[in-house]
């Protein structure tokens, strides 16, 4: 567990990180040069079969390109995937939160504060001169500001040291807000690093866990030995794809694209054929493949439904004219029919949503551009990650998280609504560039505004997925990375906030839209370069916040964006992507395409 | 002097293969020593850090050497002495033991060996 403190961070040299990764790929490199000899001047040269022709030549020939194989293998699953990328990876993600470390670090150091406590509780308070400053009625001049009192001049200035008597609470209580802010700041900066840190760990421990066999060597059993070797390699891919869809490799999504793009277009697509369960939720896999996987996976699950569904309508029908004993639980029985029909009939709505008249991937006609299927399940609440547009080749990449209330049913209605009006309105501001547009319910929503979404667990549950969705719309992406936006809507903008703060989140906008708060009170410690927000003024959710300040709050830091209301008598927490709030949806529109709104 | 089943074998040819073996498996020995090491230096700076990739960094260093760029390197050197025997005399796969190496082999022209010495009897 990474137990780095502030100043070890502050201090680290990352660059050495980053020239690990560099000598391991460089090193990658020359050792291929020396399975090729193998095979250019032993195999094929040497050793060919104009120099050596027997049975026995064959064997030697063979075990010796098994043998480089074997090595340029392990080369890149190793010593360039996991070794390589994760230095590489790591010294990016620590060198990022180094910088807002140390800018931090200089305003905590400005102000008169001081950090103080456990590393992973870190707190920022007033110093003692400060303190000091404040009971002698001689607040600096940045607090003075803040409250809006003047500063005394020197010792006879007794009006403006009765004024900061007079003030002195709110004096205190502006220096503790902003203490309080940086505590925030740091504590995700800190958080973002141990993950890091954490999640590097992982992935280099990993990979000591059930590696691949070498090739026999030469000598007793050989034969017996090299059959099973050669099995196994027949295995090998798929054993692989199994491990990394199960977390068992602790792989990142950049790492399991790397490993994806190394594959043979056979085994690719034979994975998918064989295995649509392990390719269609891994992030890092490209969109067009997933895609073609979760449609099977659909399919076979809707089939598995029906199944289900008619065995206990027969177990049903069965008992009744013979059940005289009651053994048969009929109101469970019913109880699960009904569940069994509304999960079926939620995925049928979303088959149908994503799918075409032929059977072919849906276009959504306001923009061209094809729905691709990323994830589903009904656990829960259900699941459900649903693109319009590739977003492996667009340049504006949107991710609509919903909150309360919101399910797999709703996938394929008013969610899905939602995200097709943001679709269309980044088409109409910037028709040139494609905008794919997401929607994320990646997670189990809560249930109910009180009590679920008033607990953070469902954001918590959600944090994870999150953060590595947003580095596998990253890894899958072109060389020019995309403008990538993360919108969330009531709690949803809690989960952007948690998963922003305490994992990262690749992403370069964040559009917080009727937020309860977002777990931390400055738009700082979200670590993201550009962070909006916008309530409007006849939503409910404005007449008080619960997971931390309200984003809205000019003090929190984030560029607010005008939303007109809808009529009174309508629930303004959901109109956001009405009509009546054009001038709204404008504004995100401009942010998601990065053209001004 | 012919290897087992040999219809067609150069001798010489042969050891030219076996000194790229060894060559190989000592170059790739050499270079992956070098990088270990100089892993194994910054891994320990990164967990004076308390960072946990410091230890995980050299435990996955370490076993990169001993066990896969190890395993290459054994392979090579195996596939190289099994030649050097074949060269000699022969040998089918399934026979060889260390022992024929160090029985059978030129050791003036493959000299230090760790396997010139070995037995004939399998090391259980």
């Amino acid at each position: 567990m990474s137990d780095m403190s502030w100043k070890d961070l502050r201090d680290l040299e990352c660059a050495n990180l980053r020239w690990v990764g560099e000598s391991w790929k460089t090193y990658a490199t020359a050792m291929v040069e020396q399975t090729e000899r193998l095979r250019t001047d032993v195999v094929d040269g040497h050793l060919s079969i104009d120099n050596y022709e027997s049975d026995t030549a064959d064997t030697v020939r063979e075990q010796i390109g098994l043998i480089g194989d074997r090595f340029e293998d392990d080369l890149s699953d190793y010593a360039t995937i996991r070794v390589s990328t994760t230095m590489l990876e790591t010294a990016d993600a620590l060198e990022a939160e180094q910088l807002e470390l140390r800018e931090l670090v200089g305003l905590i150091e400005d102000h008169d504060f001081e950090i103080e406590g456990d590393l992973h509780e870190y707190e920022v308070n007033p110093s003692a001169a400060l303190h000091r400053a404040i009971w002698d009625l001689k607040p600096p001049e940045w607090l003075c500001d803040r409250v809006g009192i003047d500063r005394a001049s020197a010792w006879y200035d007794l009006a403006s040291q009765a004024d900061a008597l007079v003030h002195i609470k709110p004096v205190y209580d502006s220096a503790k807000e902003l203490c309080g802010q940086y505590q925030d700041w740091l504590r995700a900066i800190m958080s973002r690093a141990h993950d890091a840190d954490d999640d590097a760990a992982a992935a280099l421990s990993a990979m000591k866990e059930n590696p691949p066999e070498l090739p026999p060597q030469f000598g007793a059993t050989y034969d017996d030995l090299i059959d099973d070797y050669k099995t196994a390699l027949t295995e090998e891919v798929a054993a692989e794809m199994e491990a990394i869809a199960n977390g068992d490799t602790d792989m990142s999504p950049e790492q399991v694209n790397q490993w994806w793009e190394d594959l043979s277009d056979a085994e690719r697509e034979a994975l998918i054929a064989a295995h649509p369960e392990w390719v269609g939720p891994t992030d890092g896999i490209p969109t067009t493949a997933r895609d073609t996987a979760n449609r099977v996976l659909l399919d076979n699950e809707i089939d598995s439904l029906d199944d289900q569904i008619a065995s206990i309508e027969a177990q049903l029908a069965g008992a009744r004219g013979y059940d005289e004993g009651g053994s048969v639980d009929y109101d469970a029985l019913q109880a699960e029919l009904a569940a069994l029909r509304q999960d079926r009939d939620d995925l049928a709505s979303l088959q149908d949503q994503i799918t075409d008249d032929e059977g072919n991937p849906a276009t959504y006609d306001k923009t061209g551009q094809s729905y691709y299927l990323l994830g589903f399940g009904t656990e829960g609440s259900g699941q459900a990650i649903v693109s319009i547009g590739n977003p492996d080749t667009a340049a504006n990449v949107n991710a609509y998280v919903p909150g309360t209330k919101a399910d797999l049913g709703d996938a394929s209605g008013g969610l899905m609504g939602r995200t097709e009006t943001m679709a269309r309105d980044a088409y109409k501001l910037d028709p040139g560039n494609e905008t794919a547009t997401i929607l994320w319910l990646g997670y189990d929503a809560p249930d109910s505004v009180a009590p679920e979404a008033m607990q953070e667990e469902w954001a918590e549950g959600a944090a994870e997925d999150l953060e590595s969705f947003t580095q596998g719309i990253r890894a899958t992406g072109g060389e020019e990375p995309s403008n990538m936006t993360l919108t969330g809507h009531s709690y949803g903008t809690t989960v952007i906030g948690l998963a922003a703060s305490s994992e990262g989140v690749d992403a370069d906008n964040l559009i917080l839209v009727a937020s309860p708060g977002v777990t931390v009170d400055t738009a700082d410690a979200l670590g993201v370069e550009s962070v909006y927000a916008t309530t409007n003024d006849l939503d409910p959710i404005g007449w008080g916040s619960v997971h931390g300040a309200d984003p809205t709050r000019e003090a929190f830091g984030a560029t607010e964006i005008e939303s007109a209301p809808g009529g009174v008598s309508e629930n303004n927490h959901s109109t956001y992507w009405n009509e009546s709030n054009q001038t709204g949806r404008d504004a995100m529109a401009g942010v998601i395409t990065g053209v001004a709104g | 002097m012919s290897g087992a089943d040999v219809f067609a074998m150069e001798p010489d040819e042969v050891h030219r293969s076996v000194e790229i073996l060894f060559d190989v498996e000592a170059e790739v020995n050499r270079q992956t020593t070098e990088l270990v090491q100089a892993t194994t230096e910054t891994a320990q700076t990164l967990a004076d850090s308390d960072m946990a990739i410091g230890a995980a960094l050299a435990e996955a260093a370490e076993w990169w050497n001993a066990d896969r760029a190890g395993g290459f390197t054994s392979l090579c050197g195996n596939t190289g002495e099994y030649l050097a025997v074949c060269a000699e005399d022969a040998v089918e796969v399934d026979d060889y033991t260390a022992g024929d190496f160090a029985s059978l082999a030129d050791h003036d022209r493959y000299p230090g060996r760790a396997n010139e010495n070995a037995s004939a009897r399998p090391d259980w």
